[in-house]
C-alpha cells in the first residue's frame, strides 16, 4: 500500500508537467543553499520563463529549418533529416529533466566525496556545464525510464570528467598562464584521451614537426564572418540558393536562421540568468571548503577560448563541418545551432598541441566527423527526452539533437545502460578504470621534468 | 558614462557571472557605466565603442581599449587585484 502511495505522488508530480515542476524544484534546491525565500522563487521562476522562452523559438526550427531538411532528403538525396539545435536547446532540455532539476546539490556531493577520498583534485565551480551530466542522465532515464539508472549515469560522466580535468590540468595551466585550475567541462574532457592520441601520432609525421601558421592573420579576414547572425545569414542565403528557393523564401529562411542564431542563445541566458544566485552559493560553498593549491578549480572551456589558433581553427571549422556532413554516410545531422560554437569543440586541441595550427584543425576535423555521427546516433532519443519534458513538437516535424552533446563518454555510458544492471556494473568498472589510470599518468607526469612548458607561445 | 564589454566564448555563460559580479562592484562604488555582453569573436565589431574589454579567457591579441582578464571573478582567487585594477580604468 505505501509504495502505491509514494508512486501516485509522484506520478501527480509528474502530471504538473516540466514547466511547473522544473521552477518549484530549483527554488527548492536555492533554499538548500540557504537563498532568501524571495530570491529562491525568483530563481526558479526565471529558469521557468527560459524554457519557455526556449520552447516558443524553437518553433523557428519547425516553421524554417525543418522544410529545409525535407527537400535535402527528398530532392538531393542528402541524408541530413535532423536539425542540429545546438547547445542551448540541449542545455536547456537537459535542465528541463527530472535528472536536470537536482543536478547541480547531486554533482556536488559526488564531487564533494572524490575530494574527501582524495581521488580527484578538482573542484568544479562550473555549475552551467553541469548540464552535460545533466544530459547524459536525462537521456538514459529516457531509455531505462529509471530515475536511479539516470543518476548512475550522470554521477558517471561527472566522475569521468573530473579525471579527465585533472590529467589535463598541467597543460592548460601553462597555456593559460594561470596556475590552480582546470577544465571538467563534460564535452571538453571527452576530447582531452583523442587528442592526446593524435598529438602522439602527429610526433611520428615528419611534416607536422615543423609549424609556422600564422594564424592572426587568417582571423582577422574571417573575424566578422564568426559572428552568430553572420552564421545564420550566409547559411541561410546558400543553403536558400542551393535549394531553389525564390529570392523571397530564401532572404525568410536567411533572416529565420539569424534570428535563430540569436535568439536561442538568448533565451537560454534567461535560464542561466536564474540560476546564477544559486551558482554563486554554490561557488562560495566549494571555495570555503576547498581552497589552496593542492585543488584545481573547474572552470568552463570557455577560458580557453582567447587563443588566436582556437578562434581561427573555431571558424576554418564551420565549412569544413558542412563538407564532413554531407560526406559522412552514417551522418544524418544538419549542422546549424552549434555551428556558432565550434571554436569550443577544439578548446582543449589548443593547450594539448601547444598552440600549433595545423594540428589543430587536423584534430578538428577529426573530432567533427566523430561528433556528427554521434550527435547523429542521439537525434531520436533527444527528439524523445525533449518531447517527454514537454517541449511541443509539432506532428512530423523533424528530429532535434545538438553537435555539443555528441560527446563519447555520453555515448558509451547511455549505450550499456540500456543492458540495465548488467551495463551499469561495466561503467562502474570503467569509472574506476579512469580513475586508476589517469592516477598512474598523474604519477607519471609528477616525476617527469616539465621541460615542455616552456615551448608554449 | 564608459562602456564595459564583458566577452567570453558564447556570450553566454561565464560573461554572466563576470557581468553580475561587475554590476555588483560598480554599484557599490557608485559607478555607472554601460555592460555590454558579448562574445569574444564579436569584440571586434563592438570594440570602437568600448572604453574596457574584460573577458573571462585571456585574449592574445591587442585591442586599442585596455583589456582585463577577469579569471579570477569566477575562481575568486586573486579578485581584489582584479577588481581594482578594472576601477583603476574607469576613474
Amino acid at each position: 500500500m505505501r509504495v502505491s502511495v509514494i508512486t501516485d505522488f509522484f506520478q501527480s508530480i509528474n502530471d504538473l508537467g516540466s514547466m511547473v515542476v522544473i521552477p518549484i524544484m530549483i527554488a527548492i534546491v536555492g533554499l538548500i543553499f540557504r537563498l532568501n525565500i524571495l530570491k529562491a522563487i525568483r530563481a526558479g521562476i526565471m529558469v521557468g520563463i527560459g524554457l519557455i522562452g526556449l520552447n516558443l523559438i524553437l518553433t523557428l526550427i519547425w516553421d524554417y529549418v525543418g522544410p529545409v531538411t525535407t527537400i535535402l532528403v527528398d530532392r538531393f538525396n542528402l541524408n541530413l533529416s535532423v536539425v542540429d539545435a545546438g547547445w542551448p536547446a540541449a542545455a536547456g532540455v537537459a535542465f528541463a529533466t527530472k535528472v536536470g532539476a537536482i543536478i547541480i546539490p547531486f554533482v556536488i556531493v559526488v564531487n564533494l566525496l572524490l575530494l574527501v577520498t582524495k581521488l580527484t583534485k578538482t573542484v568544479n565551480i562550473d555549475i552551467w556545464n553541469y548540464w552535460h551530466y545533466a544530459f547524459t542522465g536525462a537521456i538514459v532515464m529516457t531509455f531505462t525510464g529509471s530515475y536511479v539508472y539516470g543518476l548512475t549515469a550522470a554521477a558517471a560522466h561527472c566522475i569521468i570528467s573530473l579525471k579527465m580535468a585533472d590529467i589535463s590540468a598541467r597543460r592548460v595551466q601553462s597555456e593559460l598562464g594561470l596556475p590552480g585550475i582546470s577544465i571538467p567541462q563534460g564535452f571538453a574532457i571527452s576530447t582531452v584521451p583523442v587528442y592526446m592520441l593524435l598529438d602522439k601520432l602527429y610526433d611520428r609525421i615528419p611534416f607536422l614537426k615543423k609549424r609556422k601558421i600564422d594564424s592572426e592573420m587568417i582571423n582577422s579576414k574571417l573575424g566578422i564572418l564568426g559572428e552568430p547572425l553572420m552564421i545564420g545569414l550566409v547559411l541561410g542565403i546558400i543553403i536558400g540558393i542551393v535549394i531553389g528557393y525564390d529570392f523571397k523564401q530564401t532572404m525568410e529562411l536567411a533572416i529565420a536562421m539569424s534570428a535563430l542564431m540569436l535568439l536561442l542563445p538568448r533565451m537560454v541566458k534567461v535560464i542561466m540568468e536564474g540560476l546564477v544566485p544559486i551558482s554563486s552559493a554554490a561557488q562560495k560553498f566549494m571555495e570555503k571548503r576547498f581552497k589552496g593549491s593542492e585543488f584545481f578549480i573547474g572552470l568552463d572551456s570557455a577560458v580557453l577560448l582567447g587563443h588566436p589558433t582556437t578562434i581561427t581553427v573555431g571558424i576554418l571549422l564551420i565549412p569544413i563541418t558542412l563538407v564532413l556532413a554531407m560526406i559522412i554516410p552514417t551522418n544524418t545531422t544538419l549542422p546549424f545551432g552549434d555551428l556558432a560554437a565550434t571554436a569550443f569543440f577544439i578548446s582543449m586541441a589548443t593547450p594539448i598541441h601547444r598552440g600549433d595550427f595545423v594540428r589543430t584543425l587536423l584534430s578538428g576535423t577529426i573530432i567533427m566527423a566523430i561528433v556528427l555521427v554521434i550527435a547523429s546516433i542521439f537525434a531520436p532519443i533527444i527528439t524523445q527526452t525533449a518531447v517527454e519534458t514537454g517541449f511541443a513538437f509539432p506532428d512530423g516535424a523533424s528530429e532535434i539533437t545538438a553537435l555539443s552533446a555528441g560527446n563519447f563518454v555520453a555515448l558509451i555510458i547511455s549505450k550499456l545502460m540500456e543492458l540495465k544492471i548488467f551495463g551499469l556494473i561495466i561503467v562502474a568498472a570503467i569509472v574506476g578504470a579512469v580513475i586508476y589510470v589517469s592516477n598512474l599518468f598523474m604519477k607519471k607526469q609528477a616525476v617527469a621534468p616539465t621541460n615542455d612548458d616552456s615551448e608554449v607561445q | 558614462m564608459k562602456t564595459i564589454l564583458v566577452a567570453c566564448g558564447s556570450g553566454i555563460a561565464t560573461s554572466t557571472i563576470i557581468c553580475e559580479n561587475l554590476k555588483t562592484l560598480l554599484a557599490d562604488n557608485r559607478i555607472k557605466a554601460d555592460i555590454i555582453q558579448c562574445s569574444i569573436g564579436d569584440i571586434e565589431g563592438r570594440v570602437d565603442n568600448a572604453d574596457l574589454i574584460v573577458t573571462s579567457s585571456q585574449l592574445k591579441k591587442q585591442y586599442r581599449v585596455p583589456t582585463v582578464s577577469a579569471i579570477s571573478l569566477l575562481t575568486g582567487v586573486g579578485r581584489d587585484d582584479t577588481e581594482k585594477a578594472i576601477l583603476e580604468y574607469l576613474k
